[in-house]
Parts: C-alpha cells; sequence; structure tokens
C-alpha cells in the first residue's frame, strides 16, 4: 500500500487535464489504473480491457518491469515507486505503396 | 529562416478508413490544439538518413524527443529504439517499449518529452500504411522516411486526425544543409 507516481503517455494526458504525472493511492498496481478511471473519465476503458485486464496496445512498467512478467495488475506497490504507462509502438511499410515519392528528400 | 520541405498535400484525403488501436477507444483529436509543423534541425535529418541508410534494407524506428507548442512540434533529439520485428523487420517495425520507457526518463530528466515517433520506409512510399494506421496513437508526430537502395530518402510526418492520417509540414532548422 502506499502512494505512487503515474507517468501518463501523451496520448492520454487530454483525459488528466495535461497533467504528465499524478500521484495516486493503491496496494496494487490494478487499484491504482482502477482509482485513476474512477477519477479521470474515459481513462479506464483506454487502459483497460472490458475484462479487466491490460488492453494489449497499453505496456504497464512498475520501476523497471514491464507488470506482465511481475503479477499483472495483482502486482502489490509500496510508496514511492513509479508506475509508467507506455503506449505500444509499431507500424511498417507492409501494404504501402512503393516507388517513387513525390516529396522533397534527397542525400 | 527555415525550409519547408512538405508542401505535399499527402494522402490522407485518399487515406483508408480504419480504426486507432484497440487500447485506445474512442479517441477524437483534430482540435485547433493539435500541432501542425514539426520543426527538425538540419542535424537530425543528417542522422536520419544515417539511420534509414545504415538499417536498409530493414526497417528502423525511434524516437523524436523535444517540445510541444500550439501549432508546432521541435524536435530537439533524434533516438533510436530496437526494431522488436525480427521476423518482418523488412515491412514491420515494433518499437521496445523498453527503450520508449528509457526515452521517456531521459526526456523528463530535461523538461522535454517524447514527441514524435520515426520509422523507415524501406522501397516504400514515406506514406502511412494501414500497418502504421492501425496501431496509431493522437498526440504524436508520425516522420516516416523512404529510402532506397541507393540511399536515396524522403521525408514526411503525419498527425493522427480521427481516423486518418493528415500530413503535418516539416521545416528544418538550418537551411544550410543539403535537403
Amino acid at each position: 500500500m502506499g502512494i505512487v507516481t503515474v507517468r501518463i503517455p501523451t496520448p492520454l494526458r487530454g483525459l488528466t487535464g495535461g497533467q504528465a504525472e499524478v500521484e495516486v493511492d493503491g496496494a496494487t498496481v490494478g487499484d491504482v489504473l482502477k482509482t485513476l478511471g474512477a477519477r479521470y473519465e474515459g481513462f479506464g476503458e483506454r487502459v483497460l480491457d472490458a475484462g479487466g485486464g491490460v488492453r494489449p496496445f497499453v505496456n504497464v512498467y512498475l520501476g523497471d518491469q514491464n507488470i506482465r512478467q511481475l503479477e499483472g495488475l495483482d502486482t502489490p506497490v509500496q510508496d514511492g515507486q513509479a508506475l509508467h504507462i507506455v503506449p505500444a509502438v509499431a507500424g511498417g511499410s507492409q501494404g504501402a505503396a512503393s516507388g517513387v515519392d513525390l516529396g522533397v528528400g534527397g542525400r | 529562416m527555415n525550409i519547408d520541405i512538405h508542401r505535399d498535400g499527402g494522402a490522407a484525403g485518399s487515406a483508408p478508413s480504419l480504426r486507432i488501436p484497440e487500447g485506445f477507444p474512442g479517441a477524437t483529436v483534430g482540435d485547433d490544439r493539435s500541432p501542425t509543423r514539426l520543426a527538425l534541425p538540419q542535424a537530425m535529418v543528417t542522422q536520419l538518413r544515417e539511420l534509414a541508410e545504415m538499417s536498409f534494407p530493414f526497417e528502423a524506428c525511434g524516437l523524436l524527443i523535444g517540445t510541444a507548442g500550439h501549432h508546432e512540434v521541435v524536435a530537439h533529439e533524434v533516438v533510436q529504439a530496437r526494431n522488436l520485428s525480427s521476423e518482418r523487420a523488412r515491412d514491420r517495425y515494433i518499437l521496445d517499449p523498453e527503450d520508449f520507457l528509457a526515452a521517456d526518463r531521459s526526456a523528463r530528466q530535461r523538461c522535454l518529452d517524447i514527441v514524435g515517433i520515426w520509422h523507415t520506409h524501406p522501397e516504400h512510399l514515406a506514406v502511412p500504411s494501414k500497418t502504421d494506421l492501425d496501431a496509431a496513437w493522437e498526440g504524436y508526430s508520425y516522420l516516416i522516411i523512404s529510402v532506397d537502395a541507393l540511399g536515396d530518402t524522403v521525408f514526411k510526418s503525419w498527425r493522427l486526425a480521427g481516423d486518418r492520417f493528415a500530413p503535418e509540414a516539416i521545416e528544418i532548422a538550418d537551411p544550410s544543409g543539403d535537403a
């Protein structure tokens, strides 16, 4: 049980009034995320799925460790720890057009 | 003096209607607070070209660290991240979330932020693919660098606007380069 600092990624800051970091009290990572969901409208459904698990496009780190490698949402938190919400970043040229571009570039 | 190297109207009008990430339902963007211009120092353009060329024919990816203002994103630093897509690295990238975490911590210490995501499109246009759009988040500049076997590059920046990407102008901070 303790107060943790949660780092909010840019895409979710519109829900936290622009705050990049918020302090939340809780016993587990799940508690913290649920509290955030109650405090900031829309936050919960963007981080957690309908079943209450962390959405696949979202990573949650407690300190340096992904909670998926710990006890997931049941991972206990301690006073002063940092929780990081990290958006999954992916993509690629698969399906993109190939050929000569019209933009400006060069070497 | 700035040089706008992105005068193309872009493909936003023809972009397919696609979803935003499953982790981000119901996103709305496109209000007048959204930056519409990416300021990129010439040294960073050179650095990104080199990274694109060195990684060819595989996709390289990383983050842009800087500041986001009212209508402009200013990049201060390029960070390269690991591409975890080992089997499809020619046309896919999965940015290592631990590199994201490290970059965010480093940025925060300097009162900066992660403001953009860059990746290369080897032998493909610098236009977002369906794969890009499927995984896109609002609030970031998406800088795509087309690179071919000769090392020629094209830079274009995009920003998620609702269910599509809108083009974002690029301004080079130092016009003395060869862009």
